[in-house]
């Protein structure tokens, strides 16, 4: 499965990552500086540094708000750059950045999701996780009509999946206003 | 919803993984990830310039240099295991630091904004250590383009090999591209980057940014599905 794991640890060593190519995201992603890659760690750094793309990807033109964050939580004015959560997220980026973090305390709280993630998934199997994520992405069963129609709340602020609250807004997003000349679009009403 | 997402669907969650470190590609440790081929863009030029050589700041004995961050662009390329390419021509090419490319449907109406001094394309071919050695300007954004980039092409006995280009890494603007944004891969993405780092021992500044270059694929399989 770990095409470069040479002993079959599950993980990455330094050692065996022996394109020098690859040295600066090794050390990007190696978040508790173990000097080892888990996949939880690879994961969390794709999806860090995927964040803006993947709201750029909600397409130009904006779109239609998605299904909407769920329940009270969503933001009913929507969050533009808001990213939708994903199991186990502590703090999603726009409150990281609300909160104005001090370079030690992303550094701690980076660590801290990379344990999240390492933790979630060592509980979880493989096809347990993928099932997970592909719920976040598709919305909740039942889909639309869940929650109100609208730009996705902040989302993710709550806990994992399961409990109230939790992920929201896995809907596309508005385009930023102004981006395009388009103002963001409301959704038509899908109930 | 069909479009994608944050976590876009599964296939792409374990894909992005999946495909680089995480499958077996049939790699071991001899083995170099091949670099992502990318797009050849409208602009490769039409008319080549007189002055083809690897120094793209000044154009044949002209006094004066082109605009931009002086950067010595340096790399090897590589077959997929870590071999040198000897006798491979590398070409470059690159908008100025004005944003203007030296090809006549983009130079011609921005006559006036195109930096004159700016050579636009280069070549250079390799020797047995596979090397390759460049004189440029540091990437900028171009409209449409906000990653910064430079295209490369390489051939060999008038095959070519690869066509590809260079961005820089963790460039705020690479996230808002769409060329960049059609490599989904983890690695992919790692591969197409490098730094752009001030050398120290320079007083003007210069820049220096090294990046193999790793055959990977047949060239035939280019053009499929990697237009933007």
């Amino acid at each position: 499965m770990l095409a470069l794991d040479a002993n079959s640890d599950k993980k990455l060593s330094k050692d065996e990552v022996t394109d020098e190519r690859l040295q600066s995201l090794f050390e990007r992603a190696d978040t508790n500086k173990d000097g080892s890659l888990t996949k939880a760690e690879l994961t969390a750094i794709y999806k860090k540094e995927s964040a803006n793309l993947s709201q750029r990807r909600g397409g130009p033109g904006g779109g239609p708000g998605g299904p909407g964050g769920r329940g009270p939580r969503g933001n009913a004015q929507g969050h533009p750059g808001g990213p939708p959560g994903r199991p186990g997220e502590v703090l999603p980026e726009p409150v990281r950045e609300r909160l104005q973090l001090t370079e030690g305390q992303k550094k701690k709280l980076d660590a801290l999701q990379a344990d999240v993630d390492r933790r979630l998934e060592s509980i979880l199997e493989e096809e347990q996780m993928a099932t997970l994520v592909q719920m976040q992405s598709e919305g909740p069963p039942g889909g639309p009509g869940f929650g109100p129609p609208g730009g996705g709340g902040p989302g993710g602020f709550g806990p994992p999946p399961g409990g109230p609250g939790g992920p929201g807004g896995f809907g596309q997003r508005p385009g930023r206003p102004g981006e395009n000349g388009n103002p963001p679009q409301r959704p038509a009403a899908e109930e | 919803m069909a479009a994608p997402l944050f976590v876009p669907n599964r296939r792409l969650f374990l894909g992005a993984l999946g495909a680089s470190f995480f499958t077996t590609r049939g790699l071991f440790a001899e083995h170099l990830f091949g670099t992502p081929r990318m797009t050849e863009g409208p602009f490769y030029p039409d008319q080549l310039p007189l002055d083809q050589d690897n120094d793209l700041i000044i154009i044949s004995d002209s006094l004066t240099p082109a605009v931009g961050e002086i950067t010595n662009l340096t790399g090897r390329i590589l077959d997929a295991k870590g071999q040198p390419l000897k006798n491979a021509l590398v070409e470059i090419w690159q908008c100025d630091a004005n944003q203007v490319y030296l090809h006549t449907s983009d130079s011609k109406p921005k006559a006036k904004q195109q930096d004159k001094n700016f050579q636009g394309y280069g070549k250079f071919e390799t020797a047995s250590t596979g090397e390759y050695k460049f004189r440029t300007i540091k990437p900028v954004p171009y409209p449409g383009r906000p990653a910064p980039h430079i295209h490369f092409k390489v051939s060999q006995n008038g095959h070519e090999l690869i066509t590809t280009q260079l961005m820089i890494r963790g460039h705020a603007g690479n996230l808002q591209d769409g060329v960049f944004a059609g490599i989904t891969d983890l690695v992919d993405r790692e591969l197409c980057q490098t730094d752009f780092k001030k050398v120290s021992d320079s007083k003007t500044g210069e820049l220096a940014a090294k990046w193999d270059v790793v055959i990977g694929r047949t060239p035939d399989e280019r053009d499929m599905g990697e237009h933007s």
